[in-house]
């Protein structure tokens, strides 16, 4: 079977899926479409650049808390609430970008998880701008793309399942144009060569902020997908928690490959939404598969399959 | 005193030793001369263990006998008695001389008397140190950081010292000096690995000396045979012998 | 706002100060020495104080001899973690102690919860009263507890500048490979760094468990100030971390004067932030 073919017959079943399954299986892979949108984000930030931040939940929540807050607190309409969360997160990465980039090393990692603190603690004790726990609900249950084309964010629904799925692919062209344009070029050579793309003469700490941004707008798309899939958004999207998830997904499916890490989010939260309808101490499995990550598949998954094949090779 | 067989060394995809073989005998002083780039660093840097090699055997002579060092951390390399002084000296900067003197000795648990005998030999050697004893590593001049990265190893009674370029960057008499001290750890029979680029200045203390080339040895002999042989010196260090010496 | 106000406030704000200078300067001497990055080091804290608390309810005597045990507890987990899964990963990217390290603190935060429940235990202060400190009445235990604390933030002082582990502790954070070159057991001193951070943890929380009370997620509530406090007194920084350890314990106890303790937590953070604008470095050189 060719690999086109293969393509192929995935997007086929992909596109076929909501009347292949229930409605409620196909709420659960709206968001984690939604999921793997974010990932997909992360991976220009980790995985092209390099960058190992634990603040990219805070951009993913704060982008559907910005539209949920413009819908709710502020009574804007749609598209308006959506540019606000889109502009709450970019504000939010410049700010924590321009100042992890002032420190050095390391110390890039501590800021962007002070800042991610930061924002869930706020989060958590602001429960009259929050929610909370219990978030806040979206009453948004149709939406008008042009007259004629509705997308409808009721449970389970066809239409939103695609329109996750249009906006996952839009992102992925966009992420791959970014990574093959010159700016992806020289994001790898930070990635690569840091003093080196420094001695050449580029502002490193600007590129750095530049791709929070980029990733950080994206991210709150994610953000306000998974939140109108489900009808509301809480804190838990916002949770340092969801940030370190999503560095073991873009690791798992390999950090850069755009893809893997779609993949991988995809799988692993279906995954845990299933763990967690099996038992209370599902984080305990969470904390148990972060560590085990890192001690038996440092490299992803790829690298695993890079092992395995050559022993194919060989038996052949 | 010292065996390497066959040392292969791999930077990320480059092969920079490609083979490497040599030895020491207890008590000589002999000399590692090449070019820059030829390896010459990264050959003693595999030795102590700075650089995992992917390939090849290093041995020690120890009071039991040959030992294969080639897989051990470079702290139990160092422990066996292989002492190392780094090109660029690496003298701990916020440490006072004494407490640079101290990290290798303190391991060694010696009686007070055991540890004045041991500084002493390394004040016999460098007399102007006793008197920088409190001094932050920092504010030392070249030649003194020079000294004392030579004595903190020399307090370790080491079997074989590992020296990279000591001459690098100091005035020539200071560069004398530094080669008389050389000299004498070979009298005191300590086995001296020299790596050179002024192949003039360690063939004057050295008895015997490798040349380096494109990482693998190319050429080896006597001090007298080497220096005789200047069409070859003049392959693998790329000058003429006339133009090889001292910096002005 | 009176002056015994203010005054009572400094107080608690040097109380607070010890605590935050233990848990930091683990986390500063673990990264400065061996470029690890603990996000379990808050629970170790916990654990300090929850070691007290199963201590006091097993029947040992006396809050003295419960904190003592707590902290070997720590010590002997912290050491187990480190001989263990930790093993592995030391001398990895940054990255990789990242995700390890949350998951393991992942998993003791979830591992108490599940043993203890989720409700927050309380301890009686094993010292009750006021001790009069010029025109003040001061509670005693914040007073021993400060006093415990500057004890022995000064032993680990002089135990880094004086000890022979103490240079080579030193010497590891300048030069890691020249320090090996030279023969020293480099595992054997990051052993005793961990070990060293762990235990501090421990005391931290076993000290606090009287003051915040008990509970599951108090690692996890203390390690933002801990990383702020990290943060200004530099990376690597020991003595960074205990001036900016009472510094934030000062703005956290001043500020609650007038703000809500959410807002004294921004208000550090602003400080960490401003400091970042004109010294990125941290607040002191980097003194080794």
């Amino acid at each position: 079977m060719t690999r086109a073919a293969l393509v192929v017959g995935v997007i086929a079943l992909g596109v076929a899926l909501p009347w292949l399954v229930s409605p409620y299986v196909t709420l659960t892979l709206t968001a984690a479409l939604a999921l793997g949108l974010f990932a997909l984000s992360y991976d220009l930030v980790l995985g092209v650049t390099g960058l190992v931040s634990v603040s990219h939940a805070t951009l993913f929540g704060v982008g559907a808390y910005g539209m949920a807050i413009g819908l709710t607190r502020l009574s804007a309409p749609f598209w308006p609430s959506v540019l606000l969360g889109i502009g709450a997160a970019a504000t939010m990465a410049w700010l924590i970008g321009f100042f992890a980039v002032r420190t050095s090393g390391p110390g890039f990692i501590i800021m962007t998880a002070i800042f991610a603190h930061a924002v869930e603690h706020i989060a958590n004790v602001w429960t009259s701008l929050t929610g909370g726990e219990n978030g806040i609900i979206l009453s948004v249950s149709r939406v008008t793309l042009v007259p004629g084309l509705d997308v409808r964010f009721t449970a389970g629904s066809a239409s939103a399942y695609y329109a996750v799925a249009v906006c996952l692919g839009l992102a992925f062209w966009l992420s791959r144009s970014i990574v093959g344009s010159r700016l992806g070029l020289i994001l790898r050579g930070i990635k690569g060569n840091e003093t080196r793309a420094l001695a050449l003469g580029y502002r490193v700490g600007v590129y750095k902020v530049a791709v929070n941004v980029i990733a950080g707008a994206i991210a709150a798309v994610g953000g306000m997908l998974y939140g109108l899939s489900q009808g509301f958004v809480s804190v838990d999207l916002l949770r340092v928690l969801l940030s370190i998830e999503v560095i073991v997904w873009t690791i798992l499916g390999g950090p850069g490959t755009l893809l893997g890490p779609v993949l991988a989010a995809v799988l692993m939260s279906l995954g845990i939404d299933y763990l967690r309808s099996l038992t209370h101490q599902y984080l305990i499995a969470v904390g148990a598969v972060t560590l085990l990550v890192v001690l038996v598949l440092p490299d992803g998954l790829g690298s695993l399959l890079e092992r395995v094949r050559p022993a194919r090779e060989a038996r052949s | 005193m010292l065996r390497v067989a066959d040392l292969h060394v791999f930077y990320g995809p480059g092969h920079v030793l490609r083979g490497v073989s040599l030895q020491v005998a207890a008590g000589e002083v002999v000399a590692l001369l090449g070019r820059n780039g030829a390896g010459k660093s990264t050959a003693l840097k595999a030795i102590i263990g700075l650089v995992p090699a992917s390939q090849g055997r290093v041995e020690l002579q120890t009071a039991e006998g040959w030992r294969d060092v080639t897989r051990l951390p470079p702290y139990e390399r160092a422990a066996l008695g292989i002492g190392y002084v780094p090109e660029e000296r690496r003298i701990f900067p916020y440490l006072t001389v004494l407490e640079n003197l101290r990290v290798g000795l303190d391991r060694l648990a010696l009686t007070p008397q055991a540890r004045r005998q041991a500084l002493g030999r390394a004040f016999e050697l460098f007399p102007a140190l006793p008197d920088l004893l409190d001094r932050p590593g920092r504010v030392l001049s070249g030649g003194q950081q020079q000294m004392l990265a030579v004595a903190r190893v020399l307090v370790l009674s080491p079997r074989i010292i590992l020296l990279d370029e000591p001459s690098q960057g100091l005035s020539p008499l200071l560069v004398d000096s530094v080669m008389d001290a050389v000299v004498r750890l070979g009298r005191e029979g300590i086995a001296v690995l020299l790596v050179e680029q002024n192949a003039l200045a360690a063939l004057d203390v050295c008895g015997r000396g490798y040349l380096m080339d494109k990482g693998t040895i190319a050429g080896g002999g006597t001090a007298a045979a080497l220096l005789a042989d200047a069409a070859a010196l003049e392959r693998t260090l790329g000058v003429s012998v006339a133009d090889v010496g001292p910096a002005p | 706002m009176t002056l015994e106000v203010f005054l009572l406030q400094l107080a608690n704000g040097l109380s607070f100060g010890v605590i935050f200078a233990l848990i930091a300067s683990g986390i500063t001497l673990m990264w400065g020495i061996m470029d690890f990055i603990n996000m379990a080091h808050g629970d170790l804290y916990m654990l300090g104080a929850y070691g007290v608390w199963l201590a006091l309810v097993v029947g040992v005597a006396s809050f003295w001899l419960a904190l003592p045990l707590a902290v070997l507890g720590v010590l002997a987990i912290g050491l187990l973690l480190r001989s263990t899964v930790l093993r592995p990963v030391f001398g990895r990217a940054p990255l990789q102690t990242l995700l390890a390290t949350y998951g393991i603190g992942l998993i003791l935060q979830q591992g108490v919860l599940a043993i203890f429940g989720p409700f927050s235990k309380e301890i009686a202060l094993p010292i009750s009263g006021q001790v009069a400190l010029g025109p003040l009445r001061y509670p005693a235990y914040r007073l021993v507890v400060i006093v415990i604390g500057l004890a022995l933030i000064a032993a680990a002082w002089l135990l880094i500048q004086r000890s022979t582990y103490g240079l080579w502790i030193r010497a590891v954070a300048q030069d890691r490979a020249m320090t090996a070159a030279l023969g020293v057991p480099v595992p054997r001193v990051y052993t005793i760094v961990f070990g060293l951070g762990s235990a501090l943890a421990g005391i931290g929380g076993a000290l606090a468990a009287p003051l915040f009370g008990i509970g599951p997620t108090m690692g996890a509530d203390i390690i933002l100030l801990a990383f702020i406090v990290v943060m200004i007194g530099g990376l690597g920084n020991y003595v960074g971390s205990v001036v900016g350890g009472v510094l934030i314990g000062e703005v956290i106890a001043v500020g609650s004067i007038w703000l809500q303790p959410t807002e004294a937590y921004l208000v550090a953070l602003g400080l960490l932030l401003l400091l970042l604008l004109f010294r990125p470095a941290g607040l002191l050189r980097a003194a080794r």
